[in-house]
């Protein structure tokens, strides 16, 4: 086990709050006795292979498992069991399908297991279409999922959309439970901060529900030292760039899912697909996924060359001793290595193949351009030329979004030509997909003086409650260049363009071939470092949301009975809309360089192409 | 085990081999910002990786193990269809007696206030103070559970050492009971009489029974929409919004909700998802927002799947907002959207005889694959390059009338027919549409996409040489056109490029890639010898 090499302090060890899932969706399984089919939400699909496999479920009196979809069940037993998202169109897709049961004089139990929680809307629906008092509803609390050993995920994409586009604040709750779970798991975190308008919502839910959960009679140690939650329109640009580390690259290329990939064949070398978990106690993948692409392929072949001569030492093999040693100790390991070593190069192979075709370089010198604000013109031309080649849809979305967020906006005569381009080359329906990348102050027109005029209602009407939040949501369209102005403040664009240093790196920009450092991962980078926002209060000025810090005092901390020493240096990272394998990296290279160790919990794993596409009005 | 040595030998063959390259040992990367991808002679290399090399890395990896993924062992699951059913064996709920030993209470049922409130407070005797949160009894045996193992709760629980008991802590359970009991009081009463709005929004958001019978003011039913709001719960601001939509009179509603733009947003959220569209447009209406109002009607009328209906409730659209100039430019596209569907029909109408007579040789060759209708622009422009090119720009059809009528760009223009003409080989066609007369009644070449963007085309639909060599002069960048004349081996070009460079080193390097006797080798020798030249090496 070499896993046990420490770096740093000490993680607390996330698995319990898989355990508590999975001993509750149990109980709550055993609670209808008998055999039982189970109707699973697709969005839960994947989730859900990480809490309990279908032995498991099998094991518990699930019979069947099917999967919630317009068609009505046939067949079955008389106990159906749903386990969906707790979602208004779900809840009705559930009711029509008991309603058809009824018609067809068919009597079955129903149970409705919803998670993260029960809504009350929900129970609304159900009371509506006249099929209350058929069901029984219960939740469970399936909010973070630990994918690895400091990566969390409440696998909740549509939070994005919902809060950001619609301004939904129904999955806020979930959020600030499955922080009042962590605490109540690892101790209270001492030192909060926030930078957003739904960092400091899901902030005062926490405080709501911890005070509503009473002092505590022995207060168990506390594990982790900070908290920062950072929403996501803080930082869009990241997300929307092209990754180019290890992991980042397997996103974009083969889309992970809850953690795990799927190898077609071209990866796996045989007829088949793979799907495997990706995590760090894979100590091949652990030693690459945080690595520039450059520099994953030279480990990879020193690995196969190691390995090698590992296998070999069966040679030397002098007694029988040795050999049943060899055999029972070191072999499977080797297999165990030589397999994950495998996929890795076919993948990498995939990878470069993916990349070298069309005009990839080109792409990555708009993207810099477009981060650097240089060329900008060139930029737009690249763009251009996509559309009118009708690449793929989503990529430039992804780049015309890039565009906007890093310029503040687009001049109107560009903004009206890319618009009219991109409908003709793609489709008028794609007006309601530019519609909501409006809303979200993704693609946008530099305001003139006076297009607010429809606005205005609005914002007197903001004007006159207490919504002061609300009114700023309705300001936030981005000014001229408020990225660039973040981004020299926060030296985002490294200076040593030339020979920068990928192999070694000495600077979190590697993530994106040193063009770039993440505008999120330096934020978080400054604001611990001088515990709170002074000092940065120019930068955070310029960033959406308001910001806010809660300190518990030094004295208090170093009382705390049983607390971790290294609490301190452990720091929770929660994403509110999606963060990128790229952030985690580049958190994890913080980590390493500042001497913290941080766990990462976020909405959903996104990347600019989910990010994009989860927020599109035509399919 | 001879197998195996076997495949060890051949894995051993297959490392010595990648030994002799140097890259193993040498690294890279000498990734400078601008130049990430070293465009390396026998192979691309991306991000510092050949290829080539990963190729031959990964094939001799397999080959050593090839039943490498055999041993896999799912635990996926496998999804029934809700039509074909086989029953699978049922393993029964063996262990369900297991389970109901878990110590954390069951997740009530929420029946009413007062059983609630009662197995709270059993729940409370067992776990010190806790609530109904499930998670605070785990806290107890957490330091048993040990990493590696899984352990379930249970087992967990059951290791627990049992609790000495003080009379300070049983003291502080008295005073909890007591706590509770005037809490189940509380219930009791609260069933009938308000309860202040900020403790039923708790409820709400903490999952447990509340009733809004007792808000009957509307005083009372704004504090109640109010305090939902400033907690933040979109659940709780829904249906407090929702309350007060069904309890007042409309207009009321409306004043009151104006003022509150979060409440605003929750309640369209739910009318979206609840699909209430009429009520949806009216909210919109008078907020004055008729841009959401303009984009729900055209999600509307994009219901029909059939391309004339949808022309026809489009056009509807277009013509209720014809009057809202702030909505103009928008209007125009929707306007160009109808035109164009109604022409894609009639265009394929009269395609459809064309084809059925077979007498036109592009539709006997290729037939269409698709439907034309319902296509973007740019798609049915390259349609009617690829099928009508020389029509006259009177035609429906004719790709001039449709960039005339459209107003496609140049670039757009070019890029289509391009790709069309190249498809069919007609090259002829394609050296009209690059040259423009001059006033002089001279011709010059010219693209707006640029040269190497056409040659770039020409070759990907295999082009012979003499054609791309037509157009690779004009390529400005005399580095560009080197190095894709070199690609393409158009030696001629090369050579006039180098030439051009004055690099007499790289000519003379070049004459050797020539082949021997040939016209290409004799021009290089002539220029070579051409003393008029000043070359700088």
């Amino acid at each position: 086990m070499a896993v046990s090499a420490v770096l740093g302090p000490k993680l607390p060890d996330l698995q319990y709050l898989k355990r508590l899932a999975r001993d509750q969706l149990v109980h709550l399984l055993e609670s209808l006795p008998g055999r039982k089919d189970l109707v699973i939400d697709p969005d839960l699909m994947t989730p859900l292979d990480r809490i309990a496999g279908a032995s498991l479920l099998k094991q518990h009196g699930v019979d069947k498992i099917f999967k919630l979809e317009r068609t009505k069940i046939h067949g079955g037993c008389d106990q159906l069991v749903y386990l969906v998202r707790s979602k208004l169109t779900t809840t009705k897709l559930i009711a029509d399908q008991i309603t058809a049961d009824i018609r067809d004089a068919r009597k079955r139990k129903y149970k409705i297991i919803m998670t993260p929680r029960r809504l009350q809307v929900c129970d609304m629906v159900l009371e509506h279409e006249g099929v209350f008092g058929l069901v029984s509803i219960e939740e469970l609390h399936l909010d973070l999922i630990p994918l690895d050993r400091d990566l969390l995920s409440m696998e909740l994409p549509q939070f994005f959309r919902d809060y950001f586009l619609h301004g939904d604040q129904t999955w806020l709750a979930s959020i600030a439970k499955s922080l009042v779970n962590i605490q109540s798991l690892f101790g209270p975190i001492p030192n909060i901060y926030g930078q957003g308008r739904c960092a400091k919502m899901v902030a005062d839910m926490v405080d709501m529900m911890m005070s509503e959960l009473g002092e505590r009679q022995s207060p168990i140690g506390c594990e982790i030292g900070h908290l920062f939650l950072i929403d996501r329109d803080v930082d869009y640009v990241t997300p929307l760039c092209t990754q180019v580390t290890y992991e980042g690259l397997l996103d974009d290329i083969f889309g992970i899912k809850s953690g795990s990939v799927e190898f077609g064949p071209d990866v796996t070398g045989t007829d088949k697909s793979i799907k495997i978990m990706l995590s760090g106690e894979d100590e091949v993948f652990r030693a690459i996924r945080d690595r520039h692409f450059s520099n994953v392929f030279g480990f990879l072949s020193a690995k196969a060359k190691e390995l090698q001569t590992s296998y070999d030492k069966r040679h030397n093999l002098k007694s029988v001793q040795d050999m049943k040693q060899f055999v029972s100790e070191e072999l499977s390991n080797l297999k165990k290595q030589h397999k994950a070593l495998t996929l890795h190069i076919g993948a990498c192979e995939t990878i470069t193949k993916n990349k070298s075709r069309g005009d990839f370089e080109e792409q990555m010198r708009t993207e810099h351009g477009l981060l650097e604000g240089v060329d900008v013109r060139e930029c737009i031309n690249f763009i251009e030329e996509s559309i009118n080649r009708q690449h793929s849809r989503t990529e430039v979305l992804r780049l015309l979004c890039m565009l906007s967020s890093t310029q503040g906006g687009l001049p109107s005569k560009d903004y009206k030509s890319l618009k009219t381009q991109f409908l003709q080359s793609y489709g008028t329906e794609h007006l309601l997909t530019l519609h909501n990348l409006k809303k979200l102050g993704l693609f946008v027109e530099q305001q003139a003086p006076d297009a607010t005029a429809n606005k205005l209602t609005d914002k007197m009407a903001a004007k006159l409650t207490d919504g002061m939040a609300s009114l700023q949501l309705q300001l936030q369209l981005p000014k001229k260049s408020q990225f660039r102005a973040v981004s020299r403040k926060l030296n985002l664009i490294p200076k040593s363009a030339e020979n920068f240093e990928l192999r070694n790196p000495n600077d979190m920009a590697y993530v994106f071939s040193g063009a770039y450092a993440p505008l999120s991962c330096k934020l978080i980078e400054q604001v611990l470092q001088r515990e709170g926002w002074t000092g940065v209060e120019d930068i955070a000025k310029l960033l959406p949301g308001d910001n806010f810090v809660h300190l518990k005092a030094k004295s208090a901390k170093g009382k705390a009975s049983g607390s971790n020493p290294d609490s301190d240096k452990i720091v929770l990272v929660y994403f509110l809309g999606g963060c990128s394998y790229t952030e985690v990296s580049a958190l994890r290279f913080l980590g390493k360089q500042k001497g913290y160790r941080f766990l990462v919990a976020t909405t959903a794993l996104v990347n600019g192409g989910r990010l994009i596409e989860s927020v599109s009005g035509w399919k | 085990m001879a197998g195996s040595k076997d495949q060890a030998r051949m894995a051993a063959q297959a490392f010595t081999a990648a030994d002799d390259e140097e890259y193993w040992e040498e690294s890279s990367v000498t990734s400078s910002k601008k130049n990430l991808f070293d465009d390396e002679e026998e192979g691309f290399t991306v991000l510092g990786v050949s290829e080539n090399k990963a190729a031959r890395l990964s094939s001799a990896l397999r080959s050593t193990a090839p039943d490498l993924f055999a041993d896999d062992d799912n635990d996926d699951i496998t999804w029934e269809t809700s039509s074909n059913i086989s029953n699978s064996s049922s393993h029964g709920s063996i262990t369900s007696a297991e389970y109901r030993s878990a110590r954390y209470t069951p997740p009530t049922n929420r029946s009413g206030s007062l059983s609630t409130s009662s197995s709270r407070s059993t729940a409370a005797t067992v776990t010190l103070g806790g609530s109904q949160d499930n998670s605070l009894s785990v806290q107890f045996s957490k330091p048993k559970i040990t990493r590696s193992e899984p352990m379930s709760l249970e087992d967990a629980i059951i290791d627990v050492p049992a609790k000495q008991v003080t009379a300070t802590e049983v003291s502080k359970l008295e005073t909890e009971i007591q706590f509770l009991r005037r809490q189940v009081q509380l219930g009791e009463r609260a069933r009938w009489t308000s309860l202040p709005v900020k403790e039923t929004i708790k409820r709400i958001i903490l999952g447990q029974p509340y009733s809004l019978e007792a808000y009957k003011s509307l005083e009372d039913k704004l504090a109640l929409l109010d305090a939902a709001i400033k907690m933040h719960d979109g659940d709780a601001i829904t249906i407090a919004v929702l309350f007060l939509k069904k309890t007042v009179r409309k207009n009321i509603f409306q004043q009151e909700l104006i003022k509150r733009p979060v409440a605003i947003n929750h309640l369209i959220h739910f009318l979206w998802c609840h699909y209430d569209l009429d009520d949806l447009e009216e909210i919109y209406r008078i907020l004055g927002r008729m841009e959401d109002v303009f984009v729900l009607k055209y999600k509307q009328a994009l219901a029909p799947s059939k391309a004339a209906g949808r022309a026809q409730s489009i056009a509807a659209v277009v013509r209720s907002f014809q009057h809202d100039s702030s909505l103009a430019p928008d209007s125009t596209l929707l306007l160009d959207q109808c035109t164009l569907l109604q022409r894609q029909i009639q265009i394929e109408e009269e395609d459809k005889k064309i084809a059925a007579s077979g007498k036109h040789p592009v539709f006997r060759e290729h037939p269409p694959k698709a439907h034309l209708p319902l296509t973007p622009l740019t798609t049915t422009l390259y349609y009617c390059s690829f099928y009508h090119y020389n029509e006259s720009d009177s035609s429906l059809s004719s790709p001039l009338s449709i960039k005339r009528d459209f107003q496609i760009s140049d670039k757009q223009y070019t890029w289509s027919t391009l790709n069309a003409l190249a498809k069919l080989h007609r090259w002829k066609e394609i050296e009209a549409l690059l040259t423009s007369k001059n006033w002089f009644g001279g011709t010059k070449m010219k693209a707006c996409i640029g040269f190497e963007k056409v040659v770039d085309i020409l070759s990907k639909q295999k082009a012979p040489v003499d054609i791309l060599s037509k157009y690779l002069p004009y390529i400005e960048d005399p580095n560009e056109r080197l190095a894709l004349a070199a690609k393409l081996k158009c030696h001629r070009t090369v050579v006039d490029t180098l030439i051009q460079l004055k690099d007499r080193t790289a000519l003379e390097d070049y004459r050797l890639k020539t082949p021997d006797y040939s016209l290409e080798r004799q021009y290089v020798i002539t220029a070579l010898n051409n003393s008029q030249i000043k070359w700088k090496n």
